[in-house]
């Protein structure tokens, strides 16, 4: 059922590529622009791509796997797991930009350590606001990479 | 000569050598963890390289990726779960031998047969690279089209699983690297007027995302758990923990044929270190004259795996110097780090930047021994690592990606693919796709459009081309053969046949 699934899904993905996407590239010039030498355009190459997303997809669904047992439907709790993960590190991103690297991994790192069972806080407090910091030392002090400051501007 | 000596120079600085310390002792030590790959820390470590030289940045990357994999043996000998997929090998006998009291000397035996394979390969790496890019030097567009379907549908075939899976993460590959400017006629494609895509997926955001997140979030479903009890290096007796004469003896032809099997499935795109660990030891297995003493504890089960796996190191990096093919992630990953430093891998490497190519050489090798030197007298310290719970890390692995994603250009958009590679690495893994080909196909891409499209315009349209260059039609057949090949093995071992459950 997981193969089947997958692969009926990313066929119509790659059948909505294909008949929706690749057309919307401008300039398609088999032959230049004034038809006097040979080219190949930018579309062939999303076509080749997509024909073969589909043609593979097709596959998966026609000869699923033997084993494709849905690890889909892992345990309930797993799934909350991952899906909080996936939150606390989108809020992490959403807020990069408005409170800076540091003040949003500070928040992230100690959501993250909580969310996922450490309740010792001189486990988290240390490393919650630690870890931030170094990265953000290291990488603007020791590499010269810019990390964001946000709104807040922090005297690091 | 001058060459070879300004890179001995170059790597031979002070800072540089320090730097390769260090990254040798953090590959060690992040390999010796399950669940941060070496794949992971070169990612990790990828962004840190943009304000280095390219010498700085080849002994940062190749500290870790050359030390990385023998971390791996830690965590498999003394927890049975290997610290990298290619160390799984290891831990089968390794662990057994150190449940019965000799640690030490599994992770000596690792040690020195990883020493043998890794400088095996690199001696073969000298050997080989230049002589293949030499010959490949008479590839045009054709042949490098040609060579590059090849190569894809290698990896995709031999990443494992399905051959259907494997091919389908190639192809999703190519579909994800034809967003941003087409590369000849630079005409936006699927871009939606997002400034930020003109240029493409980042590449640095897409392998963080494909193998870190999509590792983060794997393992926050089971709560980040790590069930098994931690071996004490420190106990067992000092004697029974040396390595003896006689096991010199019963290990050196096992390690000598593992190194070369390691070498030659290291040169293979698509197998990588695992594949070869396991080959070698099955073949060690096979030819012994006593293979009921393997799984419980033998060295020569421990020494043929580590030795074929390390062998990979250098040998992987064939390919991908003379060809411009990386033979798995961690190579994918030094071209795209060498792309980023302006070095362009491919026959021409040898002709336009040799020094680029000796630091290879120097680097290997002198992380070689670095990682001697750091094993012999810091493995109690390391291995401690392995009491620091998943639940620490990877929280911690989390900024990094964040960061690393973000340095690149400067963009919250790039932290967001990163994100978004992340799901989609997830969601792949869920469905057993192999993210492999995806990353490499996403890289080989930009050359393979343009190699295609040049023969294509050159012979006014006609395919005809690539059967009419006997190089060309011969790498299409290879493919063709291979892809027969599969399914006629995939159908005799019932891998393709409909289940019963679905």
């Amino acid at each position: 059922m997981t193969d089947r699934l997958f692969g009926i899904v990313a066929g119509v993905l790659s059948l909505l590529f294909l008949l929706v996407a690749v057309p919307s590239i401008a300039g398609d010039w088999q032959s230049g622009p004034d038809a006097r030498y040979f080219t190949v355009g930018p579309r062939l190459f999303p076509y080749i791509a997509g024909c073969l997303t589909l043609i593979f997809s097709i596959g998966i669904a026609l000869r699923p796997a033997p084993d494709s047992r849905l690890k889909l439907f892992n345990t309930f709790e797993g799934r909350i797991n991952v899906l909080m993960a996936l939150a606390i590190a989108l809020l992490f991103v959403v807020l990069l930009n408005v409170l800076g690297f540091v003040v949003s991994g500070v928040l992230a790192l100690v959501a993250f350590l909580i969310g996922f069972g450490e309740r010792r806080w001189y486990v988290v407090l240390p490393l919650g606001v630690g870890v931030p910091v170094f990265v953000k030392l290291v990488f603007t002090h020791a590499f010269a990479l810019e990390l964001p400051s946000g709104l807040i501007e922090l005297p690091i | 000569m001058d060459v070879f000596l300004t890179a001995l120079q170059s790597v031979f600085d002070p800072l540089n050598l320090l730097l390769l310390f260090v990254a040798t002792l953090g590959g060690i030590t992040i390999g010796a963890i399950p669940g941060l790959t070496v794949t992971m820390a070169i990612a990790l470590a990828v962004p840190l390289t943009l304000w280095m030289d390219t010498t700085s940045s080849m002994m940062l990357l190749l500290g870790l990726y050359g030390s990385g994999i023998y971390g791996g043996s830690v965590s498999a000998c003394l927890i049975n779960a290997p610290g990298t997929p290619a160390a799984a090998a290891t831990g089968l006998d390794g662990y057994a031998m150190a449940k019965r009291g000799k640690p030490l000397k599994a992770l000596r035996i690792a040690l020195w047969a990883s020493v043998c394979g890794g400088v095996f390969s690199i001696v073969l790496l000298v050997l080989i690279a230049p002589q293949l890019a030499d010959f490949a030097l008479r590839f045009g567009p054709a042949e490098i089209a040609a060579l590059l379907v090849f190569a894809l549908t290698l990896i995709a075939v031999l990443s494992g699983g399905s051959m259907l899976k494997g091919l389908f993460a190639a192809a999703l590959g190519m579909l994800l690297a034809t967003v941003g400017a087409d590369p000849m006629l630079s005409i936006p494609r699927f871009t939606f007027d997002f400034n930020e895509l003109f240029d493409g997926f980042a590449f640095i955001p897409v392998l963080i995302g494909l193998f870190a997140i999509a590792e983060l979030f794997e393992q926050a479903e089971n709560r980040f758990r790590t069930g098994t009890e931690l071996i004490d290096i420190s106990g067992g007796d000092p004697k029974a923990n040396r390595i003896t004469r006689k096991e010199v003896r019963a290990c050196t032809v096992p390690v000598l044929r593992s190194s070369a099997l390691g070498s030659f499935v290291g040169m293979l795109p698509g197998l990588g270190a695992s594949v070869a660990a396991f080959l070698a030891y099955a073949e060690t297995k096979r030819t012994s004259k006593s293979p009921e003493r393997f799984g419980k504890g033998t060295a020569e089960g421990v020494a043929s795996a580590e030795s074929a796996n390390n062998a990979v190191t250098g040998s992987a990096m064939i390919p991908m110097l003379a060809l411009a093919i990386p033979g798995d992630p961690p190579t994918a990953i030094l071209l795209g780090a060498l792309m980023i430093q302006g070095v362009t891998t491919g026959p021409m490497i040898f002709v336009s930047n040799p020094d680029v190519v000796y630091t290879i050489y120097i680097v290997l090798f002198v992380a070689l021994v670095f990682m001697t030197v750091i094993a012999s007298v810091a493995l109690k310290p390391i291995s401690q690592v392995l009491r620091i719970p998943k639940s620490i890390l990877f929280p911690i692995v989390l900024v990094m990606c964040v960061a690393g994603s973000f340095a690149i250009r400067g963009n919250v958009f790039d932290v967001y693919v990163m994100l978004g590679a992340g799901v989609l690495g997830y969601v792949l893994r869920m469905f057993g796709i192999p993210v492999a080909p995806l990353l490499i196909s996403f890289i080989l891409t930009g050359p393979f459009e343009e190699s295609l499209r040049q023969a294509l315009i050159g012979s006014e349209g006609s395919l005809l081309v690539f059967l009419e260059k006997p190089i060309a039609a011969f790498f299409l057949l290879l493919a063709l053969v291979m892809v027969a090949s599969t399914i006629w093995r995939e159908r005799k071992s019932g891998a393709l046949k409909l289940p019963q459950a679905n």
